[in-house]
């Protein structure tokens, strides 16, 4: 397996990129000027198909300024329309591209990509690395790698809570967004707006049931695990060595350039103890297109200035609404050690009978958890009993068990931030998730 | 190819251009009702494996709609995912995703098969491959000898488990053997969603990248291990001949 570019690479000045690219890696470091790197692409096209991978793989970035004076941006002022389709608006005629991304790259292909932004900054909790770069004129990348210090932190599971804005023209962009209808499935994704910054916790509304970026519950095993083969969720054992949270993104915006405006994508991402939600830095980035025919993708953030100890104040409030948004409902301040129902659990409870019974097609899941206090294994069982006596609720009420799906996440998940050993009312609780 | 389960048909393939009549069908699902018949795409001559053909049941009420919804508008039925390795996200039926009605898996496969929309048809190959039921796959596997939507099933077939699109009980090597037979299927493919052009091949040999394991191979492009399989087939001639290469040996 060809070995992944090791965070930093990129500012070493490319030698890994010299390895995978070395007819590339030949071009850039012959000296040749404009006019020469021109005549050699033009001699071979399929060069400059590999040169913006060479790039965003951290090769030499004097490669970059070069394609920039052998291939000077055309300035357009009239922003480019939409591409044509045969038939009227909204019919399911096909405009035939020119093989990739053609209507919605640059016209010119061998535009220059921004330079990588790589970074590695140590952080009051640990050390945060990232590699922010572009694949392409409408997409960016980003890996990060988050260690935390073990001195300071002592955690089960550390993942990423990522936030997000999306914009085009004056409006919102979501995923399911259409090239007519950028915000197609705002009802879905609104929800999780905080209503202040309008910014959501990233994940995928129909199928994800947790905020965290890089993990996912393991039904079987009652752990997290990694969410892909780019992620890897981190821990940091009291005395031990601790081991690095991974996540990779690769946002897009292939509404771009087509004459609605402007596009940008804000990120917050944010290294979290999952069982705590205790913070441990911050880093902003994202990317922004201009609405005209021909315009770069231009990173926006990933700078060391971009990379804190503490996350924003949104994301907070964001990571909150997720919570208002994924839910039904919560029920929680459960009596310490115990998994009775309370009269406002029943209350909340009927709540959902109702909405059930109104939609069959409607499965719950109820979460148990339980505060950072007490033995693993009573926790463990104590949590699964709290969602089971919320079903029994349920059933008991006339929704059919095979609707209902039990799950116990013990203390391994925090709804809201609290120290080890602290007993936190919001944390013992029954999470209502209603799908489909 | 693994026993197919439900109401999904199975029936040789034909090589001449009359078709066989079709099987008799197991008993529908809760919701079936009587079958008219799809019109299904021919199977290509060369093709000596079976062919799935599902019967056209009629679903409840609401998943009609749905589909009926999918139908009116199929450009818009599927959206973009705002991620490399989710590029498709579809903005209506949901329910049909989500449904356990057996019925449902043959009926979206016999819509893919029958005529008409190519837009429409492909449409509904995204749905289906966002379902969790077990006999999803057979249901792509059939529809890769389907020119107009074969590209699309493969990709599907190569993503369950990952992102929004649900793990199955699946018998991998299964699927691996149906993606290898078309695995030197250089037609074009138009993407009506995103209105772009690639070929078959591509999306089959990304499928088979993932489904084989990306850590099994050396391909010079640093998105190989995130995105293969996942995101659209976005490589040079160079990688596709070096993917071929190797998923040959692999």
């Amino acid at each position: 397996m060809q070995r992944k570019a090791a965070d930093g690479d990129a500012a070493a000045g490319g030698s890994e990129a010299d390895t995978r690219f070395p007819r590339v890696a030949a071009i850039a470091n012959r000296g040749l000027d404009a006019a020469a790197l021109r005549q050699a692409l033009t001699a071979d096209p399929s060069l400059a198909r590999e040169i913006p991978m060479y790039l965003a793989a951290g090769g030499a970035p004097q490669l970059n300024d070069l394609m920039a004076a052998a291939y000077p941006a055309v300035p357009v002022a009239k922003p480019e329309q939409p591409p044509a389709v045969d038939g009227p608006v909204g019919s399911s005629a096909i405009v035939k591209g020119e093989g990739t991304k053609s209507e919605k790259q640059p016209t010119d292909p061998t535009q220059p990509l921004p330079a990588a932004r790589p970074g590695n900054k140590p952080l009051d909790k640990g050390v945060l690395k990232w590699t922010l770069k572009a694949v392409d004129h409408e997409t960016a990348d980003i890996d990060i790698d988050f260690k935390p210090d073990p001195a300071k932190v002592e955690a089960k599971n550390v993942s990423f809570v990522q936030t997000v804005i999306s914009k085009v023209g004056t409006g919102f962009a979501y995923g399911g967004g259409t090239a007519t209808n950028p915000a197609k499935k705002q009802a879905v994704y609104q929800p999780f707006e905080e209503p202040g910054s309008k910014k959501r916790v990233d994940h995928f509304p129909d199928g994800e049931n947790d905020p965290f970026y890089g993990a996912e519950w393991n039904q079987s095993s009652k752990k997290w695990q990694r969410e892909g083969a780019s992620s890897q969720v981190g821990k940091s054992p009291k005395g031990g060595t601790s081991t690095s949270a991974k996540m990779h993104d690769g946002p897009d915006a292939p509404e771009s350039r087509m004459g609605l405006g402007d596009t940008s994508s804000e990120f917050e991402t944010v290294p979290v103890v999952l069982e705590t939600r205790q913070p441990l830095g911050s880093l902003t980035w994202g990317f922004k297109i201009k609405d005209q025919a021909n315009s770069r993708i231009e990173l926006t953030g990933g700078t060391d200035a971009d990379c804190k100890d503490a996350p924003s104040a949104d994301w907070g409030k964001t990571l909150d609404q997720f919570y208002v948004g994924k839910f039904e409902t919560i029920l929680d301040e459960f009596d310490i050690a115990k998994a009775d129902l309370k009269p406002d659990h029943k209350t909340k409870l009927d709540a959902v009978v109702t909405k059930m019974k109104a939609d069959t097609s409607l499965k719950a899941q109820l979460g148990g958890a339980c505060d950072l206090t007490g033995d693993e294994q009573f926790n463990k069982a104590l949590s699964l009993k709290r969602a089971e006596n919320a079903r029994d609720y349920l059933v008991a009420n006339g929704i059919a068990a095979g609707r209902l799906e039990v799950q116990s996440y013990s203390f391994d998940w925090a709804r809201v931030e609290a120290e080890p050993g602290k007993s936190e009312g919001k944390n013992r609780r029954v999470q209502v998730w209603l799908h489909k | 190819m693994r026993p197919v389960s439900l109401a999904l048909f199975v029936v040789a393939a034909c090589s001449s251009a009359s078709e066989p009549p079709h099987a008799q069908a197991p008993p529908p699902g809760p919701s079936a009702a009587p079958a008219s018949s799809p019109s299904p795409a021919a199977a290509p001559a060369s093709n000596p494996t079976p062919t799935l053909r599902a019967p056209m049941t009629h679903l409840a009420p609401a998943l009609e709609a749905e589909l009926k919804a999918v139908r009116s508008d199929p450009i818009e039925a599927i959206g973009y995912g705002k991620k490399t390795y989710r590029p498709y996200e579809p903005t209506t039926g949901e329910n049909l995703i989500a449904s356990d009605d057996p019925a449902v898996t043959p009926r979206l496969l016999a819509e893919a098969q029958g005529g008409g929309d190519r837009v429409y048809r492909l449409a509904v190959v995204h749905l289906l491959g966002m379902r969790a039921t077990s006999d999803v796959d057979a249901a792509l596997i059939a529809l890769l000898d389907d020119r107009e939507v074969s590209a699309t099933a493969a990709y599907l077939l190569g993503r369950a488990g990952f992102k929004g699109y649900p793990s199955r009980t699946r018998d991998v090597a299964a699927i691996v053997a149906a993606l290898r037979r078309h695995v030197d299927d250089a037609a074009t493919f138009d993407d009506p969603f995103y209105r772009r052009t690639f070929r078959v091949q591509d999306f089959v040999l990304g499928a088979l990248a993932r489904l084989l394991g990306p850590e099994r191979f050396q391909i010079a492009d640093p998105r190989f291990d995130n995105d293969i399989g996942y995101a659209l087939p976005w490589w040079s001639d160079t990688v596709r001949a070096e993917l071929l290469t190797q998923v040959r040996t692999r």
